[in-house]
């Protein structure tokens, strides 16, 4: 929408309608304000000294030189800092043995010990930034290399060098879920078991906009702000305020357009409490920016599991029992959030298939890399891709059809409500309805044409498939608080944090739906913890499901509000009055009061506050279908087609659904054939740009055919399961199914880990050839 | 970035008289002021070539080519004369990184640079070109003399690069699947049933002819004529996108790809 856009208003915009997003004008004009926009006129620049080794004892030198240096304000060092906690685990699990497992937390300066490339070691701050990264240079710190753990599986070998002396085989926990003597009960007798070992890559988050704060002290008001990228200022305020050992009185954060976070940002990471206590000392706002390098060792980083599962399967190919292992890195320390992640996973371990038993085994696995933490999906993505690429070997195993075992082994439409061995239940859900939908509209039948085709152009062409189900939205609320302003427009206050996924337009709909009022006249606010007390963040898929409800509900409550002030004004019964394009109006008169109006005639500001609680997540599902093309010269690997029949359980707005969902699935395109992390064996990052790490670009992505055959949720109030995330869930499995189907046709290979490289594919099939031979 | 003085010359003369001992000079900037971002180069001085006229342009006589050194991606990418005279160099430039690196990166500034995977230098090669400097002219054979490396003097500027256009060329390239710069390039000159075949990418002391194709191809210009031709690996970088061997395989895939576009 834009000056030229006519006024729309209520139902014409409310939920279900392709509303243009608000926040676009802004943001592709360079109107947007991010928190690098944020300029203090006296800001002092800090940078950080980072450790250039993966593993090493440290001791620091003389450090009047960097002292001493043009605009150098301060050398801060981890002795300068004694006593202020590191950033600590959040997410602390029940082992096996009923014990909770020690937390290693994150310094906010190493003392003597360095764990991964990227460390910090020391925080400069100067007049500029080129003068506080000399200084920091000039920092003479003499290291004494050790040797690192960096394989995920290897760090668990008895001799691999430990992250910490008291994690024996560098185990950080180890827990189980699910039922594991069934399980095993019934592996024992199982006529088939399928087996599959597969890798879940590492991935640098990758932002447009990259981390940064700007922090502030004020004597008089005795606290401090934080201006900085979030995901939601409450939770970045709660980790922060024991690092600085303040209470959260004395913590204000402000977050200000965000570039994309996809949960990476929801942490409080070492730079800011670090500002923070910076400021304070010197009296001067400190700013902090992180660069594109900084950011692919200093930020969390996603996945990175080892996971070898199993399939116990009758003589028909019916699923009997799942048993899944799996080795999750944790890196370094244990990031804000990370033994939940792989956790997480096991809301869905099971998938839209009627498995009687599984057990879910998870280590959680320190090497001296870079932390990893919840990024995009979190745990449910690793999921659904080993669970689907499983059913897939399942079917070549049993010798079926991807979709004809899938029909086998779908819980049918009739068992829900459907609860999962791990206590989930899954509201609603039509699985094969989804799933013939999207082979219909995929023309799957038609698929060997296609091939033909193709491999008259020397490509090798494949088609996969996954139906995949998630849980997102977990039990909690969002609460909604609305205001009527003295001019008529109206205020909505609510605790997410949009990263550009377009709350603002989300959120207004269902305002003006409500009050029947014009896009252009509702203010949505987020980001400011003086302006709301509480608020639980965007994550997980929530805003929409939980937040929305809780938007609409408001809006409803103050609806009446401005109804039964005007009655009395009109000298009408609330009974006969509507609200119509800004003002109440006694039904079929021209007696009307503006909004603007009715705030004037109340003594009392008109607020009112919506609140929906849900207790269960949300469960959307549905189908991926995709064709790749494999250049069999050069090992090159194209996504050709892709179509996405999904369940929402209801849609807010299309056009923000479609941006979503393909956004989703262009970060798992990433992750199945691009992005690519390396360490060496030293622990280096060998892939620590773009020039090495491998992005999707538009050229790369085929265009989508995407669909929603919506069941409504009964757990949530407007029926909306959320979609955030699905579109990374579905899509990494379909993908390499795709994959692996054209180059089991071609090659009878059956084993291939992501990123599927040109290099990696060429080796795959010269190895297949030579085997042949 | 570390401090450094900028200066903006109006001639050749003059940047050649300002550049000093630990200057450099700056084209289109593309792949210094990174280099410099990231702190990896310091130089005490820019001399700025952008506003040096006799620098910039193609002119076409017939089959005499001649491109300015501070001519960018784009204007050789969208020559009228230069697309008929020798379409195959247009297309190339038209494939070098992105509409903003082609419309401020220069010819002078990636010839001059040397990336062993940049695309201009194969196609040097295969054109036989002339580099032209402030002092000398150089032939394409001796210019590319290493990785990162030139045959250019300390303060050396090249002015102009000019060539005979061959009777048909093709250039195709495997990008690396992340820079996107050529991983395998291959340029394709046919001069008269002579034919020349220069390398991008592949090599690990840069920019190569690899004359075991060129005696394949010269008298029979036909894909299949490089059936035979074995690609050493020895000779070939390798890093995390490609071993040795898959550079070497990809030569081949390549150059057999511009045979057949030709
Ligand atoms: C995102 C990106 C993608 C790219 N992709 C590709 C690609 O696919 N293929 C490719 O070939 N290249 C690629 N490049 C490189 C690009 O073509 C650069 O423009 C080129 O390599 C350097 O040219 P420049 O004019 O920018 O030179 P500068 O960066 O200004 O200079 C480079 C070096 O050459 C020296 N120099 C410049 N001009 C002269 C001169 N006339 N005489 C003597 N010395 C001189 C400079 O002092 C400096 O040392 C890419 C660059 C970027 C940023």
């Amino acid at each position: 929408m834009n000056a030229h856009t006519p006024l729309q208003f209520g139902k014409k915009i409310g939920m279900g309608q392709a509303v243009t997003r608000t926040e676009d004008a802004q943001f592709i004009t360079g109107a947007g304000r991010y928190t690098d926009d944020v300029k203090r006129d006296n800001a002092l620049h800090a940078a950080v000294l980072r450790s250039p080794y993966a593993h090493a004892k440290f001791t620091i030198g003389d450090l009047d030189v960097a002292r001493g240096m043009a605009g150098v304000h301060l050398v801060m060092t981890a002795s300068d800092i004694e006593g202020h906690p590191g950033i600590t685990c959040q997410a602390v699990q029940q082992q096996i043995d009923g014990t909770k497992h020690p937390v290693k937390d994150i310094p906010l300066l190493c003392a003597d010990t360095v764990r991964h490339v990227g460390d910090a070691v020391a925080f400069v701050v100067a007049e500029s930034i080129a003068q506080a990264q000399e200084a920091a240079e000039a920092i003479e710190v003499d290291y004494e290399m050790l040797d690192p753990a960096i394989d995920t599986e290897g760090a668990l070998a008895d001799d691999a060098p430990p992250v910490y002396e008291d994690r024996p085989n560098n185990i950080a926990f180890e827990t189980e879920h699910g039922n594991s003597d069934k399980t095993a009960e019934i592996f024992a007798n199982a006529p088939k078991v399928t087996e599959l070992k597969l890798i879940n890559n590492r991935l640098v988050c990758n932002y447009m906009e990259m981390r940064g704060c700007v922090a502030e002290w004020s004597d008089e008001e005795d606290r401090y702000t934080l201006t900085v990228g979030s995901q939601g200022v409450h939770g970045m305020r709660d980790a922060i305020t024991p690092c600085l050992k303040v209470d959260k009185a004395q913590l204000r954060v402000i977050t200000p357009d965000v570039g994309g976070g996809f949960g990476t940002k929801v942490f409080a990471y070492r730079e800011y409490p670090l500002a923070l206590l910076a400021a304070k000392a010197l009296g001067r706002p400190v700013k902090w920016r992180c660069d594109r390098s900084e950011h692919f060792v200093a930020d969390a980083h996603g996945r990175d599991n080892v996971v070898t599962m199993r399939m116990a399967m009758d003589e028909n190919g019916r699923f009997l029992a799942l048993d899944v292992d799996l080795i999750a890195a944790m890196g370094a320390y244990l990031h804000q959030f990370a033994p939940y992640i792989p956790t997480l996973g096991t809301t869905i371990a099971t998938g839209v298939y009627d498995i009687p038993a599984c057990r879910f085994h998870i280590r959680g696995v320190y090497t001296h890399t870079t932390p990893t933490d919840a990024y995009r999906g979190a745990g449910r993505p690793e999921a659904i891709y080993a669970l689907e690429r499983l059913v897939d070997q399942c079917a070549r195993d049993m010798s079926m059809k991807p979709d004809e075992i899938r029909r086998l082994n779908a819980i049918p439409d009739s068992a829900f409500p459907y609860k999962t061995v791990f206590g989930r239940t899954y509201d609603t859900g039509e699985v094969t309805a989804h799933m013939d939908q999207c082979m219909k509209v995929a023309d799957w039948d038609g698929f060997d044409t296609r091939a033909e085709e193709s491999r008259k152009s020397g490509k090798l062409r494949g088609i996969g498939m996954s139906t995949y189900i998630e849980a997102c939205a977990f039990a909690g609320s969002e609460p909604a608080k609305l205001e009527l302003k003295d001019d008529g427009t109206v205020q909505l206050l609510i605790g997410t944090q949009s990263n550009g996924q377009g709350h603002k337009t989300a959120y207004a709909q269902f305002v003006a739906e409500a009050l029947d009022l014009d896009m252009g006249s509702i203010e949505v606010r987020q980001g400011d913890t003086d302006e709301l007390e509480s608020g639980g963040g965007t994550g997980g898929s929530r805003s929409i499901p939980l937040g929305g409800v809780s938007v609409q509900r408001g809006s409803q409550a103050l609806a009446e509000m401005i109804k039964e002030a005007a009655a009395e004004k009109l000298e009408a019964s609330v009974g006969d009055l509507e609200l119509s394009e800004g003002s109440v109006r006694i039904v079929g008169t021209d007696r009307k009061l503006t909004f603007a109006d009715v705030a004037a005639a109340t003594s009392e500001t008109l607020k009112a506050t919506g609140e929906f609680k849900q207790a269960e997540a949300t469960y959307p599902n549905g189908t991926h279908i995709c064709e790749v093309e494999v250049d069999e010269a050069t090992g090159e690997t194209q996504v050709v087609k892709y179509t996405i029949v999904d369940d929402f359980g209801a849609t807010v707005n299309p056009i923000l659904l479609a941006g979503q969902v393909h956004g989703g699935v262009v970060q798992s395109i990433g992750q199945c054939i691009m992005e690519e992390t390396v360490y060496d064996d030293d622990g280096q990052l060998i892939s620590a740009s773009f020039m090495d790490y491998r992005m999707p670009r538009a050229e790369d992505i085929p265009d989508f055919h995407f669909e929603t055959r919506n069941v409504p949720s009964t757990t949530n109030a407007l029926g909306i399961k959320g979609a955030g995330e699905a579109g990374t869930i579905g899509a990494t499995p379909c993908v390499m199914n795709a994959i692996v189907d054209a180059v089991y046709r071609s090659h009878g290979i059956e084993h291939v880990d992501m990123p599927v490289t040109p290099q990696s594919m060429w080796q795959l099939m010269s190895q297949a050839a030579k085997k042949a031979a | 970035m570390y401090e450094t003085s900028y200066h903006r010359a109006d001639s050749v003369a003059d940047a050649a008289s300002k550049i000093g001992d630990e200057g450099k000079y700056l084209a289109g900037g593309m792949t210094l002021l990174p280099t410099m971002k990231q702190r990896l180069a310091a130089p005490d001085t820019l001399v700025d070539l952008t506003h040096i006229g006799d620098l910039k342009g193609v002119s076409v006589n017939g089959k005499e080519v001649r491109i300015g050194a501070m001519t960018t991606h784009a204007e050789v990418n969208g020559d009228a004369a230069l697309q008929s005279a020798c379409p195959s160099l247009a297309k190339l430039a038209g494939g070098i990184g992105d509409p903003a690196v082609r419309h401020r990166g220069t010819i002078g500034g990636s010839i001059a640079n040397h990336d062993p995977a940049a695309d201009y230098p194969a196609a040097m090669l295969a054109l036989n070109a002339t580099i032209h400097t402030d002092s000398r002219e150089i032939s394409a054979d001796d210019f590319f003399s290493g990785m990162f490396e030139t045959a250019l003097n300390e303060g050396e500027i090249v002015t102009a690069i000019s060539f005979t256009a061959p009777d048909k060329g093709a250039y195709e390239k495997f990008r690396n699947p992340a820079s996107r710069y050529a991983m395998a390039g291959v340029f394709v000159a046919d001069h008269g049933g002579d034919v020349r075949v220069g390398v991008s990418g592949a090599y690990s002391n840069g920019a190569s002819r690899n004359s075991e194709m060129e005696t394949a191809l010269s008298g029979n210009l036909s894909a299949d004529a490089l059936d035979g031709v074995a690609v050493d690996a020895g000779d070939m970088l390798s890093d995390i996108h490609g071993s040795s061997d898959y550079r070497a395989h990809l030569v081949k895939v390549m150059a057999k790809r511009a045979v057949a576009a030709m």
